[in-house]
């Protein structure tokens, strides 16, 4: 009977503090959160998206195997043959590093 | 290089409240696009630009202007020296100061103010001496981005939580995206200053730099593109997690492309940078010059935090002591057992494990935030040490 007692007032203290120390954990991340820490981002991708994501695969409960199906399919830059005009300054830029390169 | 009066060929300031440069010896003022600096030569695709360096941490610091502050505005050291006068680069366009000092200041007093953790000595510190306002670079980008994501999440089935796995991909066209071109500042830090408005951006003139430092871009092509592909992830990854209904949603792995259109802008946004040293330890905290938005993470005073937490620790026993005391005498030791039962101790076991993995990772992610306004770990944060 004592032992019984015993143990369930050992569990009980355990519980208590490990509500009040996460409790106590949480407050003090409010705390800081709001006292400390200023401006988090508050943009989305609505701001610089007027049509949002459009998915083209939505697979839900999927096998754990589907990930290689999955980047399988999406691994080939969609992109690869664009070439675009580079700004000149992103170009000087390249040529700079690679004469400091040289230099060291 | 500075323009002078055209009155008494005293120093012209750009003010951000009038919009108007002014000059500090008669009082004159006039419109940026209506003074002409004879010695500038508008078609050019350079301008002139002295330079400064910090000795301490590199940092290079432009001003078109003749006078420079004695504290490298990055790392709030005092070692800067004259470096040359240089030719940079003419970006496209800016986004004049629209915050003047005093109101930078302002906003940063009024969360400063009434701040219960804060040390009191860092009030003296946000002063006009420590605040400097700087035009950093921003590459303005339009973007067609793909990405594939395999996620995880957590589903209740009955009394048993088991893990699922979902799969994503999509396409994104982007409009407009400011990818910070400087590689000092950090992305993480410099997406937070965000948003900037667009609508108020004027053809690049260096008389609005006037009383200001700038910063001219040193990122080559591939750090655009990984900065701006970056970018386009953290707002894909928002817009995806929030499509799987489950708990815990954790991106395990994903894959993404991005294709940057021809010609991104080349602009200069302003923000205000306060920088001090506390503890030894140098901070920067930024403002947005055209909306006033406070960025950064300001030290705390260790005792008061503990004290806070030592505080709530203590509530939260006291209030089961107490719940138990009062049931104890009325109707015995068990009482309060029987009255809870096990579920009622399930749901506040759920609750607070929930508490505590909460503020386990808030907490880690404010300590990140604190690194990163350390202003000697933006330095080392830089963009060509990332990934």
């Amino acid at each position: 009977m004592e032992e019984r007692l015993f143990n369930i007032v050992a569990m009980f203290v355990g519980f208590i503090v490990f509500t009040a120390a996460a409790f106590a954990l949480f407050a003090v991340y409010k705390v800081l959160k709001k006292y400390a820490d200023f401006g988090d981002s508050s943009c989305k991708i609505g701001e610089y998206s007027k049509s949002g994501v459009k998915y083209t695969r939505f697979g839900d409960d999927v096998p754990s195997s589907d990930k290689y199906h999955l980047f399988a399919d999406y691994g080939e830059n969609p992109f690869e043959n664009r070439r675009h005009r580079i700004p000149e300054v992103l170009l000087l830029n390249t040529q700079k590093d690679k004469q400091e390169d040289i230099e060291i | 290089m500075a323009v002078l009066c055209e009155n008494c060929a005293g120093r012209l300031i750009f003010n951000p409240a009038s919009q108007k440069l002014e000059c500090a010896t008669c009082g004159s003022s006039f419109y940026p696009e209506d003074v002409e600096d004879k010695y500038a030569d508008a078609s050019s695709k350079y301008y002139d630009t002295r330079v400064y360096t910090c000795n301490h941490c590199g940092a290079e610091i432009i001003t078109s202007d003749t006078e420079v502050s004695t504290f490298c505005v990055y790392c709030g050291n005092p070692s800067i020296n004259f470096s040359r006068i240089s030719k940079e680069y003419r970006p496209d366009g800016l986004i004049p100061f629209q915050v003047t000092k005093e109101d930078a200041i302002r906003y940063i007093n009024i969360r400063l103010l009434k701040n219960p953790i804060v040390p009191k000595e860092l009030k003296s510190k946000c002063v006009a001496e420590n605040l400097r306002g700087i035009y950093v670079p921003y590459w303005i980008v339009n973007a067609e981005y793909t990405e594939a994501d395999f996620l995880t999440g957590k589903v209740k089935q009955g009394k048993r939580t088991e893990t699922r796995c979902y799969s994503r991909a999509g396409n994104v066209s982007f409009k407009n995206v400011p990818v910070d071109g400087s590689r000092i500042l950090n992305d993480d830090v410099s997406c937070k200053l965000e948003p900037f408005y667009l609508e108020d951006s004027k053809t690049f003139d260096e008389d609005y730099l006037n009383g200001f430092y700038s910063n001219t871009s040193d990122m080559r092509y591939n750090d655009l593109r990984n900065s701006a592909a970056h970018r386009c992830h953290k707002l894909f990854e928002e817009d995806v997690v929030k499509t799987v209904e489950a708990k815990d949603v954790k991106i395990k792995d994903y894959i993404h492309w991005i294709d940057i259109a021809d010609d991104p802008v080349y602009m200069m946004l302003p923000v205000w940078f306060l920088t001090f040293k506390y503890n030894e330890k140098p901070y920067t905290i930024l403002v947005n010059g055209q909306t006033g938005k406070v960025v950064g993470t300001m030290p705390w005073e260790k005792k008061r935090v503990v004290a806070i937490g030592v505080s709530v620790f203590l509530f939260v026993v006291a209030l089961f002591a107490l719940l138990w005391v009062s049931m104890y005498f009325e109707h015995g030791a068990f009482y309060f057992f029987t009255i809870f039962n096990a579920y009622g101790f399930a749901g506040l076991l759920v609750g607070a494990s929930a508490a505590f993995t909460a503020g386990i990772v808030g907490i880690r992610r404010i300590w990140k935030n604190l690194r990163l306004t350390q202003s000697e770990d933006i330095f080392k944060y830089v963009k060509k040490r990332q990934g």
